[in-house]
């Protein structure tokens, strides 16, 4: 899976579960301040990542520290690239 | 604006708003300094006898704001369908879609008088006297405090027989349609097992939209939704998904075109509910 296709699969996931106009989803949105996504949504946020790419999230701690979107394309192809993400 | 469908009265724009204007600060003020001393009353005993009070609190701050619907009546008359949904359905949660400061005083068009508003922190700071009565009523500042006290609260509430009150979309419409839900409340609806009871608020922000000091005089319209029950799932987002169906209730009780999301979310229906609420036959009255 290239990053283009990691990054498209996550936002096509956000997109529907919270309801955000695709164009809002740039790499550089703020979580919080610019999608709006409270505490809560972000425990969900990983649930919604781990059905969208079937594998289960060992280090789910490290979801709660990220802060862009774009971070979220970094952490699954850093995934990718260790092997642990299936993708 | 979509959500501006006039209701009882015309609506009334212009100079020939000044009186009725003048009028309703005078009410807002008369009202509310009349029953200040009653709740700095109440709020000394609740700090005498923490928590011995606090269901009293709740409904004193209820009876201020059906006292103030009542008075503002030649203004802002407000009918409500199904006023007692909420007390029939207790223990429940109430969630009610926001469009003005008017709709914390709408809570008192309905008849479940023991509610316990779940609210961000600026209210509990900056309106410096409400917040002794907010606190002897036991509200619940959701953002100061951390995930598991504010649950843990919300629990000791509706144990106690509290109707928990959300405003889902977390802040009031700036364009007067219904914005995106958080997950809260159906997160806990669903933990606990209650229903939500849905209040949708139509024409509040015709009336005193967000930033404007004016009142535009002219009925405003509520109805309480039939109750809505969690749904027993294993799935880790089902309470996204009870979520959705509410919102969804929500956007057929709203006029046509309230949806701020500009799409129907996930085409749901809410299946758990009895009946289509907009434009059905239920008959909406005016509060006692």
């Amino acid at each position: 899976m290239t990053n283009d296709e990691i990054a498209a699969t996550v936002n096509r996931a956000i997109a529907e579960e919270f309801e955000l106009a695709p164009e809002r989803l740039r790499p550089e949105a703020h979580i919080r301040d610019d999608l709006g996504l409270d505490s809560l949504d972000i425990v969900d946020l990983v649930i919604v990542i781990e059905k969208a790419f079937g594998f289960k999230l060992t280090n789910r701690e490290a979801m709660m520290d990220i802060r862009t979107l774009g971070d979220i394309h970094a952490f699954i192809a850093a995934l990718r690239d260790k092997g642990e993400a299936g993708a | 604006m979509p959500s501006s469908r006039p209701c009882g009265t015309r609506e009334r724009r212009g100079p020939e708003t000044i009186p009725a204007n003048i009028a309703i600060y005078a009410v807002f003020l008369g009202w509310t300094l009349l029953c200040l001393p009653l709740g700095f009353a109440l709020s000394l005993l609740c700090r005498c006898a923490p928590g011995r009070f606090s269901r009293l609190a709740r409904k004193a701050i209820w009876a201020y704001g059906r006292g103030m619907l009542r008075l503002l009546h030649p203004w802002l008359p407000v009918r409500i369908d199904d006023p007692s949904t909420a007390l029939r359905h207790a223990p429940c949660i109430l969630v009610a879609n926001h469009q003005s400061f008017l709709d914390i005083y709408l809570l008192g068009a309905q008849d479940q008088s023991d509610l316990c508003l779940v609210s961000k922190s600026w209210p509990h700071r900056l309106l410096f006297f409400f917040a002794p009565m907010m606190r002897s009523a036991g509200y619940i500042d959701a953002q100061s405090l951390d995930a598991a006290t504010v649950h843990a609260r919300c629990r000791e509430r509706i144990a106690d027989g509290a109707t928990l009150v959300f405003f889902p979309e977390g802040r009031r419409s700036r364009d007067g349609n219904l914005g995106r839900f958080h997950a809260g409340a159906f997160l806990l609806a669903l933990e606990e097992g209650v229903p939500v009871v849905p209040l949708a608020i139509m024409d509040s922000f015709r009336a005193c939209p967000p930033g404007s000091l004016r009142f535009r005089p002219g009925g405003i319209h509520m109805a309480v939704l039939p109750p809505m029950h969690p749904p027993r799932a294993d799935d880790p987002l089902a309470h996204r998904t009870f979520m959705r169906s509410v919102r969804t209730a929500f956007l057929q009780a709203l006029p046509e075109g309230a949806d701020g999301q500009g799409h129907a979310p996930h085409g749901e229906s809410p299946d758990n509910t009895a009946r289509p609420p907009h434009g059905n036959a239920v008959q909406s009255s005016p509060i006692p």
